[in-house]
Order: structure tokens, then sequence, then C-alpha cells
């Protein structure tokens, strides 16, 4: 990464500096007959000023009306006089014998000399305005998330492995999520994830622990949106795909960073969408499952930021309100959450000619991507399957679809850090707060927590699955304030129907630039899979 | 180490645009200036001479210094043999050294795209104040005539002296200020 950027670095100053010294003014001339002055100036549109070197040392500059008279043999005009130590002698009407003039000089005028570096200001200040901006306004997109975990602990978060409790934006909505590590066969029983806050936020953290099961060569266990655990064996490529826009087989097929999204509906951002998968040649089509790699777009994060920034300055009521009424937060977790709904998924019934209703995925959060089954419970006899997700526009961004035969529901261990790591040196204190249930870790922005397990096989391979229960305080931003309108709060908690109407126009003016340069900013394109396929 | 190296390298930039002479005109004034241009010569033996270059005669370069230590003004005559390499500077350049600062400071709203942003906006920044600085000179070898960028086009360099023509005759060179 770091190479790239001193590639990318070296070529643009390269560029620019080689653009700038090539800029050389030539614009000076003498003369030492009056004749081919005027032969030189005769066809000038804006005659240039004349600067009359004397023999004695004085100068004269005339401005542009100045006239040679070569039977008078002066030169003369309105301008100044200076003697050799370029004292003003005199101001006004001049004439000039020929005779005393040692030469001539004129000069072109230097047209914009810096309106390429003005420019360049300009246009570097209108980029940086616009990050700024959308930086302030989605402050998730460029100032990280809520608590990102790592395998690698030198990626940043666009590769972030799991991000855990997205939702849990105050005490009384904690609960605990359960992310696939999608890791690669494991050559020891050691294992660590390291634990980024890269955000303005306070993260809580309960409990992180994993959640390990044994597998063999080809055989892959999944985690199902009710928590359940599939040890599966054998895929089957996604032999079809048709949205809206057309054939996206390509984009689902693989698992790598292309992935399918679509931008919101202008009138209304609980639009809906659908996309049609088709699975030829199922070898085994009992007991299938539906495998979906897939993530939300910045939408919900735009939601989250809205409603902070309606809270204004009351943003610690309206807190406290939550935290002490039931009501409110059931309206929280329903309201816009269950207008926007999830990934559902119909299989095709070739009996009753109907889409028959499996079941749906919904994770929140735009940074780690979710891997789930979805066991499918009724689907036509013979080996294609045909598959439909309704899902909302513009929520969604899918990387992969497959199936894979289930072989069995299994029940992983859960496994606890034998050790945390604060930026290096071991920390007891918060390996304490961790492994006690009524404890929580306390992570500020920049700080970086490494969690060692000791997996139970010495030569056993495991796939591993990260389980983390908390909650987070977001740092409210003094230019949040300003947005405060407590009636649209409302209208986002009691009628978020209406609200994702209203809604839409403000979010349009920046979903494209926003996601475009958010996902476009990545810095390389090794895909983040062990598996493809 | 590398910190303390890119804060000196800026510090000299924002100081070397403070050190020009003020008789320059502006870009815009450069044809109603009365004054030869500003020459940096650096020779063979080491020694860096700078002022209002006066004249270019006789394969010599006539350059109005200022003292130091009393702000007198005094005429010294270099021989070209003698010149390792010149600066012709023939306005005051802009000054854009404020940008680098002012610019990479703002990229801290960009958040992760900081990574991005700051060494573009550096590079822009360092690239437009390092060019606004150089704009209105000739480096040496644009005032040479030959292939190797070694012979002096003393025709080139004669127009930028306050007497293109040479001293004229009857000027005492000490009278000239």
């Amino acid at each position: 990464m770091t190479k790239r950027i001193l590639v990318l670095v070296t070529v643009v100053a390269t560029v620019f500096i080689t653009l700038y010294s090539c800029t050389t003014y030539y614009f000076r001339s003498n003369y030492k007959e009056v004749n081919s002055l005027l032969h030189e100036t005769a066809n000038l549109q804006t005659k240039p000023f004349l600067k009359a070197h004397l023999k004695n040392g004085d100068i004269c500059i005339l401005r542009d009306n100045w006239k040679a008279d070569t039977s008078l043999n002066t030169v003369s005009g309105a301008g100044s006089k200076y003697d050799f130590n370029r004292n003003l002698i005199c101001e006004g009407a001049i004439s000039i014998p020929i005779d005393s003039v040692f030469i001539f000089e004129t000069n072109t005028k230097i047209v914009n000399p810096e309106a390429s570096r003005v420019a360049a200001l300009s246009i570097l200040a209108g980029v940086d305005v616009v990050v700024g901006v959308i930086c302030l306004t989605v402050p998730k997109a460029c100032f990280g998330s809520c608590p990102t975990f790592y395998m690698n602990e030198n990626d940043n978060f666009h590769y972030a492995d799991a991000e855990g409790f997205s939702n849990a934006i105050s005490p009384s909505l904690e609960y605990a999520d359960i992310d696939a590590l999608n890791n690669k066969p494991l050559s020891s029983n050691r294992f660590s994830i390291t634990m980024k806050n890269e955000a303005l936020e306070t993260h809580c953290v309960n409990d992180v622990k994993l959640l390990a099961y044994p597998r063999q060569k080809g055989e892959r266990v999944y985690h199902s949106p009710a928590d359940d655990f599939y040890l599966c064996k054998d895929n089957y490529v996604l032999s079809m795909a048709k949205a809206d826009e057309g054939n996206i087989t390509k984009l689902l097929q693989e698992i790598d960073y292309q992935e399918r999204f679509s931008l919101s509906d202008k009138n209304n951002l609980s639009c809906k969408e659908e996309i049609y998968l088709e699975f030829n040649k199922v070898g085994n089509s009992k007991n299938i499952g539906l495998v979906l790699n897939f993530r939300q777009t910045l939408m919900t994060t735009y939601f989250i930021y809205s409603a902070l920034g309606y809270m204004g300055d009351e943003v610690g009521d309206v807190f406290a309100k939550i935290e002490s009424s039931s009501g409110i937060r059931d309206k929280l977790k329903g309201g816009i959450k269950e207008k926007l709904g999830n990934i559902d998924v119909y299989s095709w019934n070739e009996l009753t000619n109907n889409w028959d209703f499996q079941g749906g995925f919904n994770e929140t959060g735009p940074i780690a991507i979710n891997k789930q089954i979805l066991p499918l419970k009724k689907h036509s006899p013979g080996s294609d399957v045909k598959l439909k997700l309704v899902m909302n526009k513009g929520l969604w961004r899918i990387n992969y679809a497959g199936l894979t035969n289930i072989k069995e529901k299994v029940t992983p261990t859960e496994i606890t850090p034998n050790s945390i790591l604060n930026k290096g040196i071991p920390d007891n204190s918060a390996l304490k707060s961790i492994i006690d249930p009524s404890d929580y870790l306390i992570s500020m922005p920049g700080s970086e927590y490494k969690f060692n397990f000791i997996l139970p096989g010495e030569n056993e391979d495991y796939e591993l699955f990260l389980y983390s229960k908390g909650y987070y305080l977001e740092w409210m931003r003094e230019h949040w304030i300003k947005d405060k309108d407590l009636l649209k709060l409302r209208q986002l908690v009691e009628n978020p129907e209406l609200y994702l109407r209203t809604e839409a126009k403000e979010y349009k003016r920046y979903e494209t630039e926003l996601e475009q340069q958010f996902w476009d900013s990545r810095i390389d394109t090794k895909t983040f899979s062990y598996y493809a396929n | 180490m590398q910190t303390r190296c890119i804060i000196t390298g800026l510090m000299a930039i924002l100081l070397a645009a403070c050190s020009v002479p003020q008789y320059l005109p502006t870009a815009d004034k450069i044809d109603v200036n009365p004054y030869g241009s500003y020459i940096v010569v650096n020779s063979i033996s080491g020694r860096v001479t700078d002022g209002e270059l006066i004249a270019f005669e006789r394969n010599n370069f006539v350059v109005l210094t200022t003292s130091l230590r009393d702000s007198a003004k005094k005429s010294v005559i270099i021989p070209t043999n003698e010149v390792k390499s010149f600066t012709l500077q023939y306005a005051q350049p802009k000054h854009y050294g404020w940008t680098i600062p002012l610019y990479t400071v703002a990229c801290i709203s960009h958040g992760w795209f900081l990574i991005f942003s700051v060494p573009i906006n550096l590079i822009v920044t360092i690239s437009v104040t390092v060019a606004g600085e150089n704009a209105y000179e000739y480096k040496f070898r644009d005032l040479t005539s030959d292939k190797n960028g070694k012979v002096i086009n003393s025709e080139q360099v004669k127009m930028f002296a306050r007497f293109p023509y040479g001293i004229p005759t009857g000027i005492d060179l000490a009278s000239i200020k």
C-alpha cells in the first residue's frame, strides 16, 4: 500500500514539476535601429511600452501611444524619464532625438502568468471542500465505524473482517453480533484478532469471543440470520442473475470486490427492487442453502447521523428518553428499520407456480461484508433452482450468491480470549473486563486491542466466527447542532414511511458522489476471501 | 528524522519567498521597470554574488550588490570564466507558501481519505509554491547558447541589465546606485 502511494506521489510530483518547470517566458526584444523597431511592432494589435536607453545612461519609458518620426529623427510620446541612477527626471510628453538613443527595448505582456497556478489551487480547494463536506455529512464514511475487527491488524477499514453491534447506539440497545470471519485453513492453534476504534465514538464492549467449529477439507460452516450454524459441503455456482439493469451474473458469481448495488429511488427511499437468481444442474437439490455475501450501502449511516443532527443540543435528553422508555426503544427497533426491510428470499415453486417466501438476510453496517446462509425450506423437484431477492433499492451491496448443501446443523465451541494486548502491551484489566459479564471494556477513538485465543485442537482446522456484544456512544459534532429539527426526528421515528419519501431528494443529493468516493478509494485489489468459490 | 527534513524543506521554501529585492517589478509591470533584473551569480570559487544586473560587457557581469554591513551599494565585476552558474530574476515572484500548511491542515477533515489527500495536497501546493517562486526567472541553461549549456548567450543576458548596451561612457562605476 505504502509503495503504491509512493509511486503515485512520485508520478504526480514529476508531472507537476515538469509542467511548471517548462514555463519560461521570452518577452523582451532590443532594437538598435529605429526602422527595425517600427517594422517589428507595426503589426502588433496592442502597441507595447517602449523603453529608450539613452547613450548617457538615462532611460525614457514611453506609454503605448509613442510614435517615431523618421523625418525629424525623433521618437515622442507620453512617459517618464529617469537618470542613470533611475531617479525620476520628468514625466509627461517627451521627445527623444533618435541619435541620443543607444538601444530600444520592448516587452510583450505576459498574459495571466498566474492562471495555471491559481487554477491548480482552486481545483484542489474545490476537491478538498467537497471531500470535507462529505466527511462532515457522513463522518462514518471517512472516520470509520463502530468496533471494527481485523485478522490482519495492519489492514484499514476497507478490509475489515467484522464490525460489531452497529445498531447499538445506546446502552439499552445493546446486543450481541456474530460475524463469519471466513478464515483460511489454520496452521496453528493460536489465533488473534484486532479490534479498532476508528470513529469519534466511545465503544463499550461487554464481550468478545470466538465461535469455532472444526471442519474437514471441502467443508464450510455458515452462520444463518437466525444465529444457527450449518456444516456444508459442495458449492453450486450461480448460472444467471438478472436485475433491473440487466445481466449481473458476473458481479455475483465470484467472491471479489465486484459488488452489485443500485441507487435509491429519487421519490421514495423505501422503494423495493428484485433480483432473479438461477442455479442450473444442482447435483443434490435437497437440503440446500443460499449463501449470500452482503453489506449495506451508506444509507443507514445517513439516517443515524441525520437523527443525531435532528436531536441537536437535546441529544442528551433524547437518549435519556430512549434509555428510560421501552416504547421508544421498540419504535426504534421497528420503525425505519422495518420499513427498509431485509433482503427477502423467495424460491420458485413449479408445482404451484408461485414464489415461496424463504426468509431474509439483514445486518446493519456498511463496512464489513456479512457471509451468511439461509436454508431453503421448499423448492421444486429437479436440478434447477430459481430464487428471487426482494430488497430496498439503494440499501444493499451484494458481492456473492451461491448454493451449498447443508450436511447438518452444528453448535460451535465458544472460546474466550486468553490475553489482550493494548497497542502491543498485555492489558490484564481489559481481559478482566471482557471475561466479567458485568464489566465493559471502554475503547476510545484510536484504541486498538489485540485479542489472542488458543483453539482447542493443536492440528485441527476450524471455521471461525466472531461474537461481539456491547454498545457505542456516538460523539456529538458541533456542526450537527445547527441541524436540530425535532419535528423531523419525530417523523423519522413515528412515521418512517413519510420520512423516507420526504428525505429522498436530500439523500439523492450526495448519494452517488459519496458512495463512489468511499469505495473507489480502496487501494488494493486483493480478494478478501481465501475461498474463491 | 523524516518529519524534521520535511519541516526544514518547507521552512526553506517559506523563507526563500521573503528574500526578493523590492526594486523588482510585479509581472504586469516588467515593461515599465527602469532597473535591471536581479541576478545571483555562483562563482567557481564558491562565492555567491547577488544584486541588480547593471551590465554585461566584455564577458563580465557587472552587479550592483548591497553590503550587509552598511547597506551601501557597490558594483562588482565578475568575469564569466569565474562563473559556475547564475540565476536571473526579472519580476517579483508570487508567494504561495501559505498554501502548504493551510491545505495540509484542511485535510484533517478528510478522515481516512487523509492518506490520499495529504500527499496530493502537498504535491500540488509545494509544486505551485516552487513554480511561483521560480516563475519569473531564467536559469543558467535558459541563457546559454551552446549544446552543452556552457557558453553564456550574451545578447540574451544583456537585455536584462540596467544598461543593455554596457556602462555608458563617462559614468563612473562607483557612482551607480
